[in-house]
């Protein structure tokens, strides 16, 4: 090893080290954002009204180690009887990488004819399951954008049922591709038929909530 | 047989450049004296690939196989080895980029070439760290000696892609021995077509310009180059950041789900790629009768940005690599010692590197800074018809990487970092390792029938030292559906290998077969990461739920078999064949490691017709590429099943006209049948069928 410090020894001579290897704020003088969505929350509010309920699953390291909050949503029951109970669902994307963190909502609904959000898992049956005979909620789309199209960054949901279950979030980008929009009618209905490998796009994020109906 | 030195010291630079010492040796063919299996690709092959990159133009040299990426790039393959175990030379200098990436090619134009060499086998003791798999000398032709103006000018069309190339060199030289030399060329592609659909955003855009100025004198030559390759590419629509689930509802799905959206354009959309590479050398070399010496010093900065599918309202690139390198390479022959048994030719040198990566972006990668350095030195005794050599070389690295403060924190959590020997600063930490390899190598050719049958030995090992990308990486990997990560911990690849080579010359028939084994101590695997019950783990990440691969050692084992014949080479219908066969297992449990390359053969059938007037030369060639299924890898272990086998047909026809300054026409149809295939070592493979029919026309002249 000895040789090979000697010769970096003389190679510094005339090379010299930058400081942008040791410096990681060094970047030629830009900050990137680099379009990172780390966490989503959301809100949940008794159609009829009262206090909003607050669910966050976030990874604000992305590093494969996220921290969910449970759902746990009471419905209108009345002791041994099941009642279904409504509520408002808004749903708010942030990247905690940036600081302060950064809220992307605005930006996903200024560009709502490239993305849309998907609800899926066994708790829930809506226009991205089908019929799912075991749900514990329902979900329907209650915001569009300028195309007409289902955005999902409102939505309503109803409880089914008592029990336990998964709800899965998902924020689909839909880029153009060679100008052509890849965000079209029936997308909820092919990720009910084929799963989200039947549909254009990418996964920006994706949160899975343990939810239970009580 | 007294010919000109054309030895292995020698090889790194152009034959007729270096006025190099007389050394009596056995035969004019460096293919012969290198005790490895060798080929040459001369200006002539190499102008039947214009346009291709450098990986797609080595595929006429057996044991080369090529992996295609998803943009409209490929990489070389080499007796089973990647190119991270491949050390590519241009211009005798270490090619320096970002070659770990699965995606990113060898960025060499070659048209700066005028021949190509590719040593397969391991080849450290000579060439230093990586050469595990082989060697890939790129080397520019030599500069203008006699005073007046030269060069090259080339044009060619590609019909799949609808590609212009155009190429021009100029080489000028005054009387008082200064040469300069201006080149370059650029293509254009437009958006690929398999034979069933269009491939979106695949077309590319290239550019290489460079030039050099030299001098010469009574026994050496003082030289300065500079060239830079530009390269910009779509990475294929149909690649998508997915998790496994989806991933695998595409493979079972026979297109692209918005295949129906995309159009032939020459735009590129994210996600793309785009590339520069630069190297600037200067180098001297003076000889005499006392021996030879050479010096070059080398600059290299390669750039490559990512730019992925992002919000539209996201700038710039998500993945940003910058790779600084400084290089010093000296070399000092000695005179041929006259023994009383043969003649002694050698050398020493040391070579010495000082590197710094700098990365911005997805969490992906560290910046590091490296010192890297070695010795060597060789002898060769050439007896009779027995010639051997032997060489040695200790090769040293040390390299501190800079971990910014989140990566930092996500080793230490995940407990691949646990901060013993890791400096924490205000903004993150640095981590050095160090690394050191000896490499040694005896080889021996035996001169059978002088000028027609040689038999070759060779016994050598070579070294790599981990890359970065094996030792800190954590993320989704940006090509394959999995969370990998890095292991930090990880030591030097060690390869030691045998081969054995017949070469076979004659006016009826010419051959070359090569038979090899190799053993890897502690080759980096990137593999599924399993749990005490041998189950696979997976992270759940913000785009869902991946299995966990890891870089993790294991004892290799590979053996093969390559080689070409072709008879009647002279004849006016002739045969020529090349192909090879790989075997490469984990040692531990004999299970076949994930792409290897399938079985290959290629066969082409060749007719000649004779020079008449103005015709200087006619070839007529059919060619058929058949590529068997890679059937012994346990798909339990890849991401998909491996693909079919298949046969790939073409037709080719190349003329030579003109008596003071001929032009050569070639027309060349690859893919004859469209036939739709995926080839196993191709990343493109998991999402949509290869490019089908592409035709060829080709126009070139030297003037």
């Amino acid at each position: 090893m000895s040789h090979a410090r000697y010769l970096a020894a003389f190679l510094l001579l005339f090379t010299g080290a930058c400081s942008d290897v040791e410096d990681h704020d060094d970047d030629d003088g830009h900050h990137h954002n680099h379009g990172v969505t780390t966490t989503v929350v959301l809100n949940v509010t008794p159609a009829g009204g009262g206090e909003t309920l607050t669910f966050a699953w976030a990874d604000p390291e992305n590093d494969g180690d996220p921290i969910v909050d449970p759902i746990l949503l009471p419905d209108a029951t009345d002791h041994n009887h099941h009642d279904p109970l409504t509520y408002k669902l808004d749903v708010e994307f942030w990247n905690e990488l940036e600081d302060p963190a950064e809220d992307v909502t605005p930006e996903i609904a200024e560009l709502a004819e490239e993305h849309q959000v998907f609800f899926t898992g066994s708790a829930v049956e809506g226009p991205a399951t089908g019929a799912n005979p075991g749900a514990i909620i329902t979900h329907d789309y209650a915001d569009e954008d300028a195309d007409g199209l289902p955005l999902g960054l409102e939505n309503g949901i109803a409880t089914a049922d008592w029990g336990t279950g998964e709800l899965i979030v998902t924020l689909r980008h839909l880029a153009y591709e060679n100008d052509q929009p890849t965000k079209t009618e029936g997308l909820a209905d092919d990720v009910a038929s084929g799963g989200l490998g039947a549909i254009a796009g990418e996964v920006d994020i994706q949160a899975t909530f343990p939810i239970e109906v009580q | 047989m007294s010919a000109r030195a054309d030895t292995p010291e020698a090889a790194g630079t152009p034959e007729g450049e270096v006025p190099t010492v007389e050394i009596v040796v056995h035969a004019d063919d460096p293919d012969v004296e290198e005790t490895r299996a060798q080929t040459t690709l001369d200006a002539a092959d190499l102008e039947r690939s214009t346009g291709d990159d450098l990986a797609r133009t080595l595929t006429r040299v057996p044991g080369v196989s090529v992996a295609l990426g998803t943009a409209d790039a490929a990489k070389p393959i080499l007796r089973g080895h990647r190119e991270r175990r491949l050390l590519v030379l241009y211009d005798g200098v270490r090619h320096e980029s970002q070659k770990w990436g699965p995606d990113h090619a060898t960025e060499i134009d070659p048209f700066t070439a005028g021949r190509i060499t590719v040593v397969r086998g391991a080849a450290g003791a000579r060439y230093g760290p990586d050469a595990i798999g082989g060697v890939v000398r790129v080397d520019p032709p030599p500069l203008r000696r006699e005073a007046g103006v030269g060069g090259k000018a080339l044009t060619a069309y590609g019909s799949n892609g609808r590609s212009p190339y155009g190429a021009l060199r100029v080489d000028l030289a005054n009387a008082r021995g200064l040469a300069v030399r201006v080149e370059g060329n650029a293509a254009a592609s437009a958006t690929r077509v398999a034979p069933d659909y269009l491939l979106g955003n695949t077309s590319s855009r290239t550019a290489n310009l460079g030039g050099a100025v030299g001098t010469h004198w009574d026994g050496g030559q003082l030289r300065a180059s500079w060239h830079r390759h530009s390269f910009e590419a779509g990475i294929f629509y149909g690649v998508r950041n997915s998790a496994p689930s989806e991933f695998e509802a595409g493979l079972v799905s026979e297109r692209p789900v918005t295949v129906d959206l995309w159009s032939r354009t020459y735009e590129i959309d994210r996600a793309y790629q785009e590339v520069t590479h630069d190297i600037g050398l200067l180098r001297v070399d003076h000889s005499g009768t006392w021996g030879g010496i050479e010096a070059t010093y080398a600059f290299q900065r390669n750039r490559r940005r990512e730019y992925e599918q992002v919000r539209s309202t996201v700038a710039g690139p998500q993945y940003d690599f910058l790779l600084r390198t400084h290089s010093l390479d000296a070399m000092l022959r000695h005179r041929v010692v006259a023994l009383p048994f043969g003649d002694l030719e050698g050398g020493a040198g040391l070579q010495g590197s000082f590197q710094e990566n700098v990365y911005r972006g997805y969490a992906l990668l560290p910046n590091y800074r490296s010192f890297g350095g070695g010795v060597f030195a060789y002898e060769r005794l050439a007896m009779g018809r027995v010639d051997v050599e032997l060489g040695g070389r200790v090769d040293g690295l040390g390299r501190a990487a800079y971990l910014d403060e989140d990566d930092y924190g996500r080793h230490l959590r995940r407990g691949t970092l646990d901060g013993v020997g890791c400096e924490e600063r205000t903004n993150g930490a640095r981590c050095p390792a160090h690394y050191d390899a000896a490499s040694l190598s005896v080889g021996s050719v035996l001169h059978v029938v002088p000028q027609h049958l040689d038999l070759k030995v060779d016994l050598s090992s070579a070294s790599r030292f981990p890359n970065v990308d094996e030792l800190y990486l954590i993320g989704t990997a940006p090509s394959f559906p999995v969370f990998a990560l890095g292991a930090p911990d990880l030591g030097v690849e060690t390869a030691r290998g045998v081969s054995f080579t017949a070469m076979l010359r004659h006016d009826a028939v010419e051959g070359e077969a090569s038979v090899y084994g190799q053993v890897v101590d502690d080759y980096i695997y990137f593999s599924p990461d399993l749990n005490a019950q041998g189950e696979p783990r997976f992270d759940v990440t913000i785009q869902g739920t991946w299995p966990r691969y890891t870089f993790r050692p294991v004892d290799a084992q590979l053996h093969g078999l390559d080689g070409s014949l072709a008879l009647a080479p002279l004849a006016p219908v002739g045969l020529d064949l090349w192909g090879s066969l790989v075997r490469a297992r984990d040692q531990a449990d004999g299970a076949q490691l994930v792409g290897t390359p399938a079985d290959r053969m290629t066969v082409e059938l060749v007719g000649r017709a004779r020079p008449t007037g103005a015709l200087r030369r006619a070839e007529l060639r059919g060619t058929a590429e058949l590529v068997d299924r890679q059937r012994r890898v346990d798909p339990s272990v890849d991401f998909a099943p491996a693909p079919d086998g298949y046969a790939l047909l073409g037709l080719a026809a190349e003329v030579e006209l003109g008596r003071q300054r001929p032009v050569r026409i070639g027309l060349a149809v690859r893919n004859l049948l469209d036939t739709a295939y995926r080839s196993y070592t191709s990343l493109l493979r998991y999402y949509a069928d290869h490019p089908g029919r592409d035709v060829r026309v080709r126009v070139g002249m030297d003037f």
